[in-house]
């Protein structure tokens, strides 16, 4: 698996990684640490995607303010013969960030839901 | 019983009033060039309207016609190496500058040769606003954008007020500088209900920066008048909120508006005087754009545009030489016949039987050049991971990275300074991202008011005009009350502006805060926002090793980047080179190593 991040969100992938390494799953994650879009490293996936054909993109802004699917949207263009299955990313509900402490956890990304969409999208079951 | 107890404003206003020793104080040379810019400037706007009639320009154009002597009083009284900001309606400020910029003090226009390099700025302008190649911004400004810093037109501005807070931050680099120059920044009355105007001024006014504030109060904002859009009658009481200096002129008196601005620029060249605010009240000839008069619209009656026509600027200047023997008949139609041939020259260099000359269209491949600078800063980088920097290590948070990094930039280069709320107060920073900093670096470390859009359109003047600001923004969403500035403004002028004028270092920080119960005015995740406007880079270092390395390839840019900081890596330790002097390039990810279980 493929798995794109930037962020806070590149240690919660790191752990998510982990995990799923004891389960069989085996993710590449790269920090992009770049993400202006024309500057993208677009290299370094298609070097990635070549191997796994599955790409997860994670973040935690919400959704409308997601820059993942504009990245998700380039790498189905310039990689989409290798694709073997949707691109998924995942994200921030798609509200504004509440104060109540488990209404906000709630609004973000956790572990367990970063976990489950790299598994479906390893298991090809997106 | 409570009484009130009357108080007076403390406010230096006045009127700025020309009389007879304004006509004697210059050789009579002088006078007449003032005259022949005013003229050029008409002749040049006319043809520019004919040129608009047969399709030859694309685009707006909004002519100053019946406000030449704001621009040319203006620029007569300053230096070659004095600034302007202006606005959509800026022919005359550009053109004005240009000849300010190129005639000799003594140049008569009636015995003197006109200098080649003013025609050839005659041909950039016109070539600009018909969308030309051989343009001062290549043809992407046109008319309303325009930008020619080697003559000090540091940027005209379509966005009304939006040129304002970057008028100011050029000011501050002639002010950090200790250059002794000034800026002028020109608006329109329609620019002080704005909310940069405002910041700007407020900013201008604290730090007290050399800015002349030159409000060309023409009367109307398009079609709606200064009775509809402003509760105070006399606009220049604004500046006594700012603690500025007011000034009202007659701005149809070129004599008067040169007086106005000798004054203001005598008391700011490397002083502490505050801002000087000048109400130039004048009026334009047609309607906002194009060649017909505002009555036809209805906004306003013919009997007022015919009391101001009793008032032209050119026409009363014109009849005081001659009445006063500076200018003769003859030498009146030798300058008519001058500026006729001037602009017939210019438009020969654009124009060929009624048609574009072809060799000047821009290239289609040519048309991203310069959305963001050559890389050409980068020369003698040698880029490098932190895993491949030699040297010890030590072990670092991320937060301290941050004011390492910071510090190591204004210990080395003395064109960084730091600005945003807060960032000196507290030994560093609301987070503490730039502790001890405002310590060791006095005057440049600046707590700015609570004022977004002011302090970084000031930052985007500033990167302009030489300097590299760090901007720290103090949670992403406050980046949309400075949208205009930081996109419109500081993400697109270096393409607007033609790609080779200006270079834009700005360095903004910003520190996303989800996850603290902040809720939903300060968790955003700003990259995708920045990430609409192509001009702008944005880096997200996740530890503080990466930190370092894109902080420092951001502060040698000459683009605006963005630093996205999280506040759960605040505390989170990395090794870091203790030799910070290494550069990980843009656009390389990192694959990621798993965590341990």
């Amino acid at each position: 698996m493929t798995v794109l991040t930037h962020s806070f969100a590149t240690t919660l992938v790191a752990q998510a990684a982990a995990e799923l390494a004891a389960e069989g799953i085996s993710v590449e994650a790269i920090d992009l640490r770049t993400v202006s879009l024309p500057d993208i490293d677009y290299a370094l996936i298609g070097q990635s995607f070549t191997k796994t054909g599955s790409l997860v993109i994670v973040e935690q802004s919400p959704a409308s303010n997601s820059i993942g699917a504009r990245i998700g949207y380039e790498c189905q263009r310039r990689f989409f013969d290798q694709l073997d299955g949707p691109i998924a990313t995942v994200t921030a509900a798609d509200i504004p960030t509440p104060v109540s402490k488990w209404a906000e956890a709630a609004s973000l990304p956790s572990l367990e839901q970063i976990k489950a969409t790299i598994r479906q999208a390893a298991k090809r079951q997106l | 019983m409570a009484k009130l107890k009357k108080l007076k404003p403390v406010f230096d206003w006045a009127e700025v009033v020309a009389d007879e020793k304004d006509w004697t104080a210059a050789p009579p040379a002088a006078l007449r060039n003032l005259l022949f810019q005013m003229c050029l400037i008409r002749r040049f706007e006319r043809n520019l309207l004919e040129l608009k009639k047969n399709n030859l320009i694309h685009g707006p154009v909004h002519t100053s016609i019946g406000q030449e002597a704001v621009a040319v009083g203006t620029m007569a009284a300053l230096g070659r190496a004095d600034g302007i900001g202006g606005t959509h309606r800026a022919h005359h400020q550009y053109l004005a500058k240009a000849c300010s910029y190129h005639l000799a003090p003594a140049f008569d226009p009636v015995a003197d040769e006109f200098p080649a390099a003013l025609k050839q700025a005659m041909a950039t302008l016109l070539a600009e606003i018909m969308g030309l190649d051989a343009g001062c911004c290549r043809g992407r400004g046109g008319s309303m954008h325009l930008c020619d810093p080697k003559i000090g037109v540091l940027g005209t501005n379509a966005i009304v007020g939006g040129g304002i807070p970057l008028a100011a931050g050029a000011a501050f680099a002639e002010k950090y500088r200790k250059s002794g120059n000034v800026v002028v920044s020109f608006f329109g009355d329609g620019a002080t209900n704005q909310g940069a105007f405002h910041e700007a001024l407020n900013l201008a006014g604290l730090w007290k920066l050399p800015v002349i504030y030159v409000l060309e109060n023409n009367r109307y904002a398009v079609a709606t008048s200064l009775a509809e859009s402003s509760a105070a009658e006399e606009l220049s009481v604004r500046a006594a909120g700012y603690g500025m200096t007011g000034r009202i002129v007659d701005g149809n008196d070129v004599l008067a508006v040169k007086a106005a601005i000798a004054g203001a620029a005598q008391s700011l060249r490397g002083g502490d005087a505050p801002p000087v605010f000048i109400d130039m009240k004048t009026y334009r000839d047609f309607h906002h754009a194009g060649d017909i008069p505002g009555s036809a619209f209805g906004y306003r009656s013919r009997e007022e545009e015919q009391e101001w026509k009793e008032r032209d600027p050119v026409e009363t200047f014109r009849r005081g030489l001659l009445a006063r023997g500076f200018l003769t008949t003859a030498q009146d139609t030798q300058l008519q016949h001058l500026v006729d041939g001037l602009v017939a020259e210019a438009t020969g260099t654009c124009v060929d039987a009624g048609a574009i000359k072809p060799a000047l269209l821009p290239v289609p491949s040519s048309i991203a050049e310069g959305l963001r600078g050559s890389g050409a800063e980068f020369a003698n980088v040698c880029f490098s991971e932190p895993e491949a920097v030699s040297g010890p290590r030590k072990k670092m948070k991320y937060v301290e990275a941050i004011a390492a990094a910071t510090g190591r930039w204004l210990e080395q280069d003395p064109s960084v300074f730091v600005l945003g709320e807060e960032v000196g107060h507290m030994t560093g920073g609301p987070y503490l991202a730039t502790k001890g900093l405002a310590k060791r670096f006095p005057g440049r470390v600046l707590d700015t008011p609570i004022s977004e859009a002011g302090f970084c359109g000031l930052a985007g003047g500033a990167a302009m005009n030489g300097l590299r600001p760090v901007v720290e923004i103090m949670f992403p969403d406050f980046a949309l009350v400075a949208a205009d500035q930081l996109f419109n403004q500081i993400g697109k002028l270096r393409h607007m502006y033609g790609g080779r004028n200006v270079d834009m270092p700005v360095v903004v920080r910003t520190r996303i805060a989800v996850g603290c119960g902040y809720g939903g005015q300060h968790s955003m995740d700003p990259t995708a926002l920045f990430a609409l406007f192509s001009g702008w880079r944005i880096v997200v270092p996740a530890t503080a090793a990466d930190y370092v390395g894109l902080f420092n390839t951001a502060m040698r840019c000459n683009d605006p980047v963005l630093i996205v900081e999280h506040h759960e890596q605040y505390n989170q330790v990395g090794e870091v080179p203790e030799n910070l002097d290494y550069h990980i390039p843009f656009g390389k990810g990192r694959l990621m190593a798993p965590a341990p279980t």
